[in-house]
């Protein structure tokens, strides 16, 4: 049996009633036993230990209950107090009307006992003993006189005729018993009126000693099945025939009545003498016996206290456990049924809370991922959206950013959540221009007026990476209610399509000046050298000379605009690319040899990267562009002393990809900050002479091979930098499909 | 918080009285078996015994002493009816040891009950053996105290029950009888050493 089950059974309503009733039939037991009833007589001693160890048992349960409960008290257990309160209440109404009876009922029990006991009965039954000896004195003292006077007569009775001398006096006294004994306790003659009476009934020893003392003796025995008898015994007197001392017994019947009478009288006068006696053991009895009842009941209605008290409490401590499991989120509490009385509706109630609790938690729940998966369904669609997308607050604090709007802006917009745009701003001063323009919208629209309509605007950043375009518009977000929750910002990065159309345009200007312009100067050169060919000779000295010079510059002029054209042609034609693996380092080296052998004032660094993968290139065109740079570098470089250009190469770790980067870097002038874009365009320079298209071209090259192209300011000088792809082993076999990925 | 204080006082003051009252308990049963040095005397005592082997069977002869206490005396002295029980062991000695009863094998067991009654009419003593029902009368207490005490010719045992080996012994004592006391005075009887009247065991060994 396990602890629980036999804490079970041990606190249980049925074993504790079947222990208690036990209890008391043991006591009823020990009441008729105290009573004198014969048959639990001798069981009294047993059920007396019983119930003791019984109520020692119940006591013993009772304190470990209050134990309990006082432990419950201290520890604040819910319900404890209200069961103290409870259980004081049911002992102390059970307890008083318990020990009032009791006070009650051991008055009247000792007044009853002492009732049994009468002065006046004392004194009757002491007189009629007195006078029951008085009537059996008379006659014994008459028979003590008729058998010494037998005696007398048997003295002279010679010894073989003794034994019937003896008979005949027998029968004329009426005795039913005579006995001649002699001096060693040996019996001479014996007559008997029972002819069944082999052995006669000898004299103890007691008499014979009161016959040495007195004489004679008389007294009333019961002698065997005879009943009640007076024995006579008397002393021979001495004679001539013998000198050995002689004893007669005789024994004399009482009358069956007088007997009867006499044996009522002593068995009743010896029975109220003893109950006399125990007067005081039996009232102690009896007291006793009613304390235990007294203890059976206080336990029993103690115990009873505490059983009901815990049945009705224990209802209201599952509901202040479940009240406090529900407080603590736990909604699938549900109580055990307890009747079908208030508490019991209190706690079918309480179920049905719960049960409701739950069921709204799950909805909550359920609505909760609902609105979950669909924050994260848009949150996966806004990250894959090149779009840049902004959300903030009625505050103005950015509250979400997808991905690309970190990478359009140039930002870690993660770890700005929370800011205003503003504070963004500080950080990156770059965005400004974004601030500016949402302020510019804000106060139009102040917090007192509508949140603002819908805006679009364009905005151009310069950041990091060079001048940024963006297209960018705003819309207000609306609460439940109507009310201004805030602001979303969509922005496009467009400054790559607006190069690819300028850089369209371009081209379309290119092939046009070419087509258009290339036409008419090979006319022009040809009529200008005709028209010198054959007018120069005729004319006059210094005519001829001024038609030299015309003709001359007008060739010159021509060659020159043809040269112009062919730059144009060359930068329009967008020539089939051959593909090869390229050593950029090798490549680098060989072009600034070339460089290097030249001239000597030329000063040209290389920092080339050991670990610098191949490069899959046009090997010409990747030198076409090396040659524009380092051409270009060289022209920046201020006239007086070396010139001097650093070039770099660099392998770069993407997140997506890998990448190699060349840097050349000269020590001019630097550039305009504004013209870091602009400077890849046909026809910008800051120098005084060259077409305006290496740079162009330069950028037209790169984004062939799907690399990307910027300037650097820097105080001393300006820097490009080129990023070109580095494809993988696998994807070499595939050129198409690599282009189209590029 | 009134009501925790509450019970924390009363469980403060209630250790005392129930140690006043434990103490108060062993005091009285101390008291009570200790009491009345008058009656200290009291008691039973086998001065001697042996037994003779008579036609087959073992009698026991004894004289005992037998002094009532004050209680006991008063109580036959109003009529209460007091049993004597002289108890008798006979036990086969097992081991060298003497008086090793663990171990010793017990070969019969007797009781012998006698019952002293009072005679109010006739103001006499009557002794009834409850196994016979055999009676005897005294005219005084002295004389039944004689009586009582000089036990003569009790059969005992037949002589074919010990075995024809070995070392016999026999035990005796008398007692008083409390559980033959009317039930009023025996819980007073139990706990007094005033009723608690027994001899020490007599033991001697059976000659053959």
């Amino acid at each position: 049996m396990d602890n629980r089950a036999l804490k079970r059974f041990s606190t249980g309503l049925g074993p504790i009633l079947a222990f208690v009733l036990l209890l008391l039939v043991s006591l009823v037991l020990m009441s008729n036993a105290t009573q004198g009833s014969a048959r639990f007589g001798q069981l009294y001693s047993v059920l007396l230990v019983i119930n003791a160890l019984g109520l020692i048992a119940l006591g013993g349960l009772i304190v470990s209950n209050l134990f309990t409960l006082l432990r419950q008290v201290r520890r604040g257990q819910p319900g404890a107090r209200l069961t103290v309160r409870m259980v004081a209440v049911f002992v102390i109404l059970s307890v008083t009307p318990v020990l009032v009876v009791y006070y009650f009922s051991l008055q009247f029990l000792h007044r009853g006992i002492d009732s049994w006991f009468d002065v006046r009965i004392e004194r009757a039954l002491d007189d009629a003993l007195e006078l029951s000896r008085s009537a059996l004195g008379v006659r014994m003292r008459e028979l003590l006189s008729h058998t010494e006077v037998v005696a007398d007569d048997l003295v002279d009775i010679p010894d073989d005729q003794i034994a019937i001398g003896l008979d005949d006096n027998r029968r004329l006294s009426g005795a039913s018993e005579f006995t001649l004994i002699g001096a060693n306790g040996h019996i001479i003659a014996s007559s008997s009126r029972d002819p069944t009476t082999i052995v006669p009934h000898r004299p103890s020893d007691a008499i014979l000693v009161q016959l040495r003392q007195s004489g004679s003796y008389i007294g009333l025995d019961s002698v065997g099945d005879a009943g009640l008898n007076v024995r006579v015994v008397v002393r021979l007197p001495a004679s001539l025939s013998t000198t050995e001392p002689r004893i007669l017994q005789a024994l004399y019947p009482v009358a069956e009545r007088t007997s009867a009478l006499a044996e009522t009288v002593q068995s009743t006068y010896a029975k109220y003498r003893e109950l006399a006696y125990l007067r005081k053991p039996l009232k102690t009895s009896f007291t006793l016996t009613l304390s235990l009842v007294l203890l059976l009941s206080l336990f029993a209605a103690v115990w009873a206290a505490f059983y009901s008290a815990r049945r009705m409490v224990a209802p209201l401590q599952d509901l202040a456990q479940g009240t406090r499991a529900v407080a603590d989120g736990d909604y699938e509490t549900q109580l055990p049924e307890s009747g079908e009385d208030e508490v019991g509706f209190l706690v079918e109630s309480f179920n049905d809370m719960t049960r409701r609790l739950a069921r709204a938690r799950d909805e909550t729940r359920r609505s909760q991922q609902q609105v979950e998966d669909q924050r994260r369904y848009l949150e996966t669609v806004l990250s894959q959206l090149s779009t840049g997308v902004l959300t903030l607050d009625e505050n103005g604090r950015l509250f979400t950013s997808n991905k690309a709007a970190g990478q359009i802006l140039r930002v870690e917009l993660n770890d700005e959540s929370g800011k205003t745009l503003e504070e963004i701003s500080h950080q990156y001063p770059h965005l400004h221009p974004l601030e500016h323009a949402l302020q510019a919208h804000v106060v139009k629209t102040s917090p007192t007026s509508t949140p603002g309509d819908d805006w679009r605007e364009e905005i151009i950043l310069l950041g990091p990476s060079g001048r940024q375009i963006l297209t960018c518009s705003s819309t207000p977000l609306s609460a439940s209610g109507g009310f201004f929750a805030g602001r979303v910002i969509v922005f496009d990065d467009v400054t790559d399509l607006i190069q690819a159309q300028r850089n369209a345009a371009w081209s379309e200007v290119a092939r046009r000046l070419a087509h258009e312009i290339k036409n008419p100067l090979t006319p022009i050169q040809l009529s200008a050298e005709r028209l010198r060919h054959k007018y120069l000779g005729k004319m006059k000295a210094e005519d001829s000379d001024a038609l030299d010079r015309l003709t001359r510059t007008i060739v010159q002029q021509v060659e020159a605009m043809k040269a112009m054209v062919n730059a144009f042609s060359e930068y329009a034609r967008a020539p089939r690319m051959r593909l090869l693996n390229v050593d950029v380092n090798e490549l680098v080296t060989d072009v600034v040899e070339l460089y290097r052998a030249g001239n000597s004032e030329i000063d040209i660094e290389t920092t080339l990267a050991d670990d610098l993968p191949p490069l899959e290139a046009d090997t010409d065109r990747l030198r076409q562009i090396l040659h524009n740079l380092i051409k270009n570098a060289l022209e920046a470089s201020p006239s007086d002393g070396a010139a001097r250009v650093r070039i770099e190469t660099l392998f770069v770790k993407g997140p997506s990809r890998d990448l190699i980067e060349i840097r050349t870097r000269d020590f001019g002038r630097g550039l305009p900050e504004d013209m870091t874009e602009d400077i890849f365009d046909p026809h910008v320079t800051t120098k005084t002479k060259g077409g305006g298209l290496g740079l162009a071209i330069v950028k037209k090259i790169v984004e062939e091979h799907g690399g990307v192209v910027w300037a650097e300011y820097k105080t001393q000088g300006a820097s490009v930098i080129m990023q070109f792809p580095v494809v993988s082993g696998d994807s070499l076999s595939a050129p198409a499909t690599r282009k189209q990925a590029i | 918080m009134h009501c925790l204080a509450s019970i924390e006082r009363i469980r403060v003051r209630a250790w005392p009285v129930v140690w006043l009252a434990v103490c108060s308990l062993l005091l009285v049963i101390t008291e009570s078996s200790t009491s009345a040095p008058d009656n200290i005397e009291a008691g039973f005592d086998i001065r001697n015994a042996r037994t003779r082997l008579v036609d087959g069977v073992y009698l026991l002869d004894a004289d005992i002493s037998f002094v009532f206490s004050k209680e006991a005396l008063e109580a036959i002295e109003n009529g209460v009816p007091v049993t004597i029980i002289l108890e008798m062991q006979v036990l086969r000695q097992r081991g060298l040891i003497w008086d090793n009863l663990w171990w010793d094998k017990e070969i019969a067991q007797l009781e012998g009950k006698l019952r002293i009654e009072t005679r109010p009419l006739s103001k006499t003593y009557l002794v009834r053996n409850l196994n016979s029902g055999e009676m005897q009368v005294f005219a005084s207490f002295s004389e039944l105290l004689v009586g009582l005490g000089k036990i003569r010719n009790f059969p005992l045992l037949d002589e074919y029950l010990l075995g024809d080996e070995g070392h016999y012994y026999l035990r005796l004592r008398a007692l008083l009888d409390i559980e033959s006391l009317p039930s009023p005075l025996r819980p007073w009887a139990y706990l007094s050493a005033l009723w608690r009247l027994e001899s020490d065991w007599y033991q001697w060994t059976i000659e053959r």
